[in-house]
């Protein structure tokens, strides 16, 4: 049975959606990095910011100051573009994934899923011969040329993809979402001002219509794209979502990287007649003769079970919340690489002290002394940043000649319309806490935590 | 294909017909009724902001005048008069200092009239030397009210004063400094009213829909916002001595000199609280952000969200009457009824900078980013 399942994997398909794919890819990333570049996001979110946010376990992982971060965008752009054009492909694409990945694991404030899914769309494009039919690589070396490819390099991003859009679909299935409309309910009537549908945003039923129709489909839009018959009217409503998506929502690219990633489901000769089109453009002809991707059998003997492995731990990374104890959207512990995408309106206002013990005298901090406007947002509403941002405080006071100064945090979050409340123990020392993954006990649990009545403000 | 199509359809009208049960019996959390943002706007341009802006150029002008009159002719009698009149001027711009977008924005108002406290060493030298240029940022703190505050009531006596501007050294230029900076207060208010009455900006501000990052209801509700903050970490906060270890800086009060900082911080309160209902000058309640927050159905524990902000206005105001004037002497002869105003501040920071903008869909940021 795996032997057959193995066979079914390598079985030489059409070349044409991995070419297709791999121009898009290159294309939108290219896209993409002028867009961040040209709104001045390199100096606002990596030059600019007196300290960063790193994940955990990278902490090492530093910004290169102002001239090194524009050489990585300006390296990450011309390796984004030999992706797109298939030019020295292998370094290309190793290049664009290390650098994207490196500008990621800087600042956590800046997660998006949309960046991880680049990431990982990244890593797996090193490990397909995307660059042996139409492109440059071939044009130097002719011998590279190829026809036909294993079915996997296609079948790993379908999957990919899929798995995407079904983790959002398996998200939106809470009580909230399904029977508050939360926070759809409170961000669509934002829109009111829109031509045609904006006066229907005002309407509850539709907040209702948006959340019902979001989740079916997420859950069901890869099964859908991947059915021949449904594939037209699948991708039509790919569409149409994710240009409703774009409008209503300041998401960036993330529509229109899903709108055109999602081809790659089409059919070979779908993605042969684009690539006849584009070769009419370019003037170039197509060999009479059929060419297999040889697969370097010790290489492919390695790389599928890795896949395998990848896949398995892409579809258990998202359960990873259930090892927490209470709400998943409160604690946020397990909340990120999960592929839980527009599901929550959390904000919150964090308010950090500083105790010098010997004196006992405490001091507010203005956390905009150190934080951008949007590390302080990102901060106030998630605990290991909270923690982060103590233990910066903490070394700051050490550094000013405080010995052992205790930081504590007074963090008011309002989640999906509940009002806001108290997120973590104010009068817990979080100088002395450590971060690892296990459950923050200093959170507050959500239901029992009540509204607070009164401030908690200084020590007296 | 047509298969597909059927199921679809009986889908969509399965969901259709449980949402619209679903929709019946909850309608007192959701949107009550059409809310007409565009009338929200105008009523804040038309009845708030422009109003407040006429009365703050009236205001300047009246300033600039009676330091005119006592720059020409320094008598006790002049300088009252002069003395008035700032005072007058300074809190009609705690009227408008939160509408810090559009012209305000343009011409950094706060900064170039309320940096406080003042450097007066900066405003001595500047005196001294007779050479400066205003503009600059070193000269921020030396120019505005809290200059003309130290300028006007810097001495002991009032007399002494008078001494300045009459036998002492640098007598002439001193005039002529207060002068300068008094008109430069008078020139930002009218090119502010200016803006917002002949150019586009009342019109764009009227049209410029939705909450995104530069919307007018994003902008308002930013500027609010850090006008709040401004007011509780200022006014309140850094004299106190929160941000000090506990140790009050007197000195850091607004309005230092004329010991006016109660007054001026209660005339911005009750600005920020009229900005949030929609209230005019005259005390008409039109649409603003409070029936907003209603219209989308915000609540806060058992209550309306606005009703909770309201009642939070009425708290802080309340706790700065219990205060003892002047403010830089009850940071450390009354602390614990500065801590009280301040703790209110906080409970209303919370509600306005959390809850509100989260009810009402608009981000906290002034620059444009993505989200997923």
């Amino acid at each position: 049975m795996l032997q057959d399942l193995k066979a079914g994997l390598t079985a030489p398909v059409s070349a044409a959606p991995l070419a297709v794919f791999r121009i898009i890819f290159g294309g939108m990333m290219l896209g993409s990095i002028v867009r961040f570049m040209a709104k001045g996001w390199v100096h606002d979110l990596y030059v600019a910011p007196k300290v960063y946010f790193p994940f955990y376990g990278f902490e090492w992982v530093k910004p290169l100051g102002e001239t090194g971060m524009y050489a990585v965008f300006g390296l990450m752009a011309l390796s984004a573009l030999g992706i797109m054009l298939g030019l020295f492909y292998r370094w290309s694409a190793t290049l664009f994934f290390l650098s994207f990945t490196y500008v990621e694991l800087i600042d956590k404030t800046n997660y998006l899923n949309h960046y991880y899914f680049v990431s990982i769309v990244a890593l797996l494009m090193i490990l397909v011969p995307a660059h042996r039919h139409f492109s440059l690589d071939v044009l130097r070396r002719p011998y590279l040329w190829v026809s036909q490819v294993p079915r996997w390099t296609i079948l790993i991003f379908q999957l990919q993809l899929g798995l995407v859009y079904f983790y959002a679909g398996l998200a939106k299935l809470n009580a909230d979402w399904l029977l508050e409309a939360m926070p759809l309910r409170y961000w669509l009537p934002a829109h009111t001002h829109l031509p045609l549908i904006g006066p229907l945003l005002d309407e509850v039923w539709v907040a209702f219509v948006f959340c019902w129709f979001g989740a079916f489909y997420d859950l069901t839009i890869p099964f859908f794209l991947n059915w021949r018959k449904s594939r037209p009217l699948a991708y039509l409503t790919v569409v149409v979502f994710h240009v409703f998506t774009a409008v209503l929502f300041q998401i960036g690219m993330f529509p229109y990287i899903m709108m055109l990633s999602t081809l790659i489901f089409f059919s070979a000769g779908f993605h042969e007649r684009i690539l006849h089109a584009l070769r009419g453009i370019a003037r170039v002809k197509v060999p009479q003769r059929k060419a297999f991707a040889p697969a370097s059998r010790p290489a492919q003997g390695i790389l599928l079970p890795l896949l395998a492995l990848h896949f398995a731990v892409q579809v258990l990374v998202p359960w990873r919340f259930l090892l927490y104890p209470d709400k998943l959207f409160w604690t946020e512990q397990g909340y990120r690489f999960s592929w839980r995408v527009m599901l929550m309106e959390k904000a919150g206002t964090a308010f950090f002290y500083v105790r010098d013990p010997r004196t006992g005298r405490e001091t507010e901090i203005h956390n905009l002394d150190y934080l951008t406007v949007n590390q302080e947002k990102m901060m106030a509403t998630q605990p290991d940043m909270l923690l982060q941002f103590a233990h910066m405080l903490r070394d700051d006071f050490k550094a000013k000649g405080i010995a052992n100064p205790e930081v504590r945090a007074e963090a008011y979050v309002t989640m999906n319309g509940r009002g806001s409340r108290l997120l973590i123990d104010p009068n817990f020392n979080l100088a002395t806490a450590t971060d690892n993954f296990r459950h923050k006990h200093w959170i507050l649990p959500f239901e029992s935590n009540a509204l607070q009545s009164e401030t908690v403000g200084q020590i007296k | 294909m047509t298969a597909l199509k059927n199921y679809t359809f009986a889908a969509a009208l399965a969901c259709l017909a449980m949402l619209s049960g679903c929709g019946s019996n909850d309608g007192d959390s959701g949107p009550q009724s059409e809310y007409d943002r565009q009338a929200m706007l105008a009523n804040y341009a038309d009845n708030l902001i422009i109003p407040g802006y006429q009365k703050f150029k009236t205001e300047a002008g009246e300033m600039a005048t009676a330091v005119a009159a006592f720059t020409t002719g320094p008598t006790a009698s002049t300088l009252a008069g002069a003395r008035k009149e700032y005072q007058e001027a300074y809190l009609a711009w705690q009227d408008v200092s939160t509408y810090e977008f559009g012209p305000a924005d343009e011409l950094l108002l706060r900064s170039n009239l309320n940096i406080y406290p003042t450097t007066t060493s900066q405003v001595e030298n500047n005196i001294s030397s007779g050479n400066y240029n205003l503009q600059t940022t070193a000269n921020m703190s030396a120019k505005g009210f809290p200059a003309i505050d130290y300028l006007l009531y810097g001495q002991a006596t009032e007399a002494a004063v008078l001494e300045r501007y009459t036998t002492a050294a640098n007598a002439a230029n001193r005039k002529k400094y207060l002068q300068e900076i008094t008109n430069l207060i008078k020139e930002a208010a009218d090119a502010t009213h200016n803006a917002w009455t002949s150019g586009n900006t009342a019109k764009s501000f009227k049209e410029t829909g939705g909450t995104a990052v530069g919307s007018s209801i994003g902008n308002l509700v930013n500027q609010f916002n850090f006008e709040v903050d401004l007011t509780k970490r200022a006014k309140v906060g850094i004299p106190s001595g929160r941000f000090s270890a506990g140790n009050p800086v007197p000195d850091r009060v607004e309005a230092y000199y004329s010991n006016t900082s109660l007054a001026l911080l209660e005339r911005n309160l009750k600005a920020l609280k009229a900005t949030f209902m929609g209230q005019s000058a005259s005390g008409a309640n039109g649409p603003g952000l409070d029936d907003y927050l209603d219209h989308v159905g915000a609540k806060y524990a058992d209550k309306n969200l606005s009703t909770a902000i309201i009642q939070q206005f009425d708290a802080v105001l309340a706790a700065v009457a219990a205060v003892p004037a002047p403010l830089s002497q009850a940071v450390s002869s009354n602390p614990q009824a500065v801590t009280k105003v301040y703790d209110e501040l906080q409970q209303l920071i919370v509600l306005t900078k959390t809850d509100m903008p989260a009810a009402l869909g608009v981000t906290i940021t002034y620059t444009d980013n993505d989200g997923d």
